[in-house]
């Protein structure tokens, strides 16, 4: 794979006085996310947390084109976002998106074939590359059904970053893992992340997983969705995933978030 | 799913004795030979029609022009239904916009072709296929359309992220959810595309076993009624073996999911 370069760094991206308006079936409208600006700097790791249904994730659908905002503006490296999926991004969704009547080296090379970029040598040494990096190599010819929970998405994983995207969005996408796996998958994203520095915006519920990976976490407050707080988390990197837990930084850091976004649960906390 | 072994060696010679018992009765039991005929009778009359009876052409050009037509409106009824039914599934508008006619197409009760279709296309080979290939393009085509419209979306929404268009959705993923659908419609279909080629053959066409069927019915004659009943039995269970053979052939090619057999 090119080593990373100046050239390849992510996207910045910038939203500023975003709305989004839903409307419910029984015909009233709910405002999910309110007046929310946002400045993400090209090539940092921002993590979005804060209660459910909150509009995280709606949040990312407009940055990666897939929804509209209904106020405000939203760019990507400059360019306002439009109706077409932003140039540049991959999404990794909650769910399990792998195609199952294809193989683990299909189901990565999809995003490739699209563009036209399959025949490419360089795009071969990528997929290897990234099985490689990923651990996958010995199953590149079995089917999404014969593998284990984690390993389906470190190959989703894979197909994502097979694009080198310019900014990464993953939704929820360790949330179905047990503790271990998913630390191990952890390790593989940043490890991977470290190479190609995309912007990545990552929602989680999850705060242990918000401090880990993030350089900035980002707390929402419940809906209408408005920015609580703004956390730089102080870690070092590279960081060892699993070494991080023992730092006396991490839990300062852990201790920060989970201050932040208490308020926003104290109301329906049964008292012990 | 595990199999207990079947038990093969009684349920052959089984089998055999249910058939020679009734071969046994027919020759020498009760049976009233106007209606039923007897083996005897019906074989120097078999070899007779083989070789071209009077007025007839030879059996085995009658059987031939059957199958030959099922196995042509079958592969045509499959082919255009599925692709069909992929395309209907990915551009709803076409979808709705077709709905009410092909809906109405489909309530036709489908001997009502029959007249239809031989008006515009003759006594011939060509009515029968296209008979046959309508009943199973129907059955193929609403099945395929339903598992292809109902296509994962989180699957179809990936194919968007990744940038791919409407030939990649229907490349990669409606076409393999209708592959499941085809295949379980298989069985009907071949049984279908027989019943097609009879029916055409028996109300308007000068050859084949479902003429040579209604003819012997008008002339009163219970042996060649009996000879193209049995061949056309056999026919329908070649070809459902064959195609019960194709299903387990693809199933094992295929990736386990579409195959029904999910690992997890």
């Amino acid at each position: 794979m090119t080593p990373p370069t100046a050239t390849m760094l992510g996207f910045p991206i910038l939203l500023s006085g975003v709305r989004k308006i839903f409307n419910t079936h029984a015909g009233n409208s709910v405002v999910a996310i309110d007046d929310v600006s946002l400045e993400i700097e090209a090539g940092s790791f921002v993590v979005l947390v804060g209660p459910s249904g909150c509009g995280k994730s709606t949040l990312l659908n407009c940055v990666a084109g897939l929804d509209r905002v209904d106020a405000g503006r939203v760019t990507v490296n400059g360019q306002p976002v439009t109706d077409k999926v932003t140039p540049g991004i991959s999404y990794l969704f909650q769910q399990d998106t792998l195609f199952p009547w294809y193989t683990v080296e299909k189901n990565i090379a999809l995003g490739l074939r699209y563009a036209g970029l399959m025949d490419d040598a360089e795009s071969q040494k990528r997929i290897d590359h990234l099985l490689e990096v990923v651990d996958l190599k010995g199953v590149r010819k079995a089917y999404p059904s014969e593998l284990s929970g984690g390993m389906r998405r470190r190959v989703a994983l894979c197909a994502a970053l097979v694009m080198q995207p310019r900014v990464l969005l993953m939704d929820e996408p360790f949330s179905a893992l047990d503790t271990f796996t998913k630390a191990s998958i952890q390790q593989y994203l940043l490890k991977l992340w470290d190479e190609l520095r995309p912007t990545v915006l990552f929602v989680t519920h999850d705060l242990e997983e918000a401090v880990t990976l993030a350089d900035r976490v980002i707390v929402f407050s419940r809906r209408p969705a408005v920015i609580k707080d703004d956390l730089k988390v102080e870690l070092p990197r590279p960081r060892n995933v699993y070494a991080v837990k023992d730092s006396p930084v991490f839990l300062s850091d852990y201790q920060r978030t989970w201050r932040a976004l208490r308020d926003e649960f104290e109301s329906e906390m049964p008292s012990p | 799913m595990k199999k207990t072994p079947s038990p093969k060696l009684p349920v052959l010679p089984l089998q055999l004795l249910i058939i020679l018992l009734v071969g046994l009765y027919w020759q020498y039991g009760l049976v009233d030979t106007h209606l039923f005929s007897r083996p005897s009778l019906i074989e120097p009359r078999l070899v007779e029609l083989w070789n071209g009876a009077v007025g007839l052409p030879p059996l085995w050009r009658q059987v031939a022009e059957t199958l030959g037509a099922t196995i042509a409106g079958l592969a045509a009824g499959i082919l255009l239904g599925f692709l069909l039914g992929v395309v209907f599934a990915e551009f709803p508008l076409l979808r709705d916009a077709s709905a009410p006619y092909l809906n109405a197409i489909n309530a036709v009760p489908r001997v009502a072709w029959v007249p239809v279709l031989t008006m515009v296309f003759g006594f011939g080979l060509l009515t029968k296929v296209i008979m046959s290939g309508l009943i199973v393009f129907l059955v193929v085509f609403f099945n395929v359309l339903d598992a292809a419209t109902h296509a994962p979306p989180l699957l179809l929404r990936n194919v968007v992220v990744l940038g791919g268009g409407r030939w990649a959705s229907m490349r990669d993923v409606r076409m393999w959810a209708g592959l499941g659908a085809l295949l379980a419609s298989l069985p009907s279909a071949v049984a279908l595309a027989l019943v097609g080629v009879v029916f055409a053959e028996s109300l308007a066409a000068e050859s084949g076993l479902g003429a040579l069927m209604f003819n012997a019915m008008h002339t009163g004659d219970a042996r060649d009624l009996m000879i193209s009943a049995t061949l056309l039995a056999l026919i329908g269970v070649v070809m459902t073996g064959s195609v019960q053979f194709l299903q387990r052939l693809l199933a094992a090619r295929l990736p386990p999911d579409i195959a029904g057999d999910r690992h997890d």
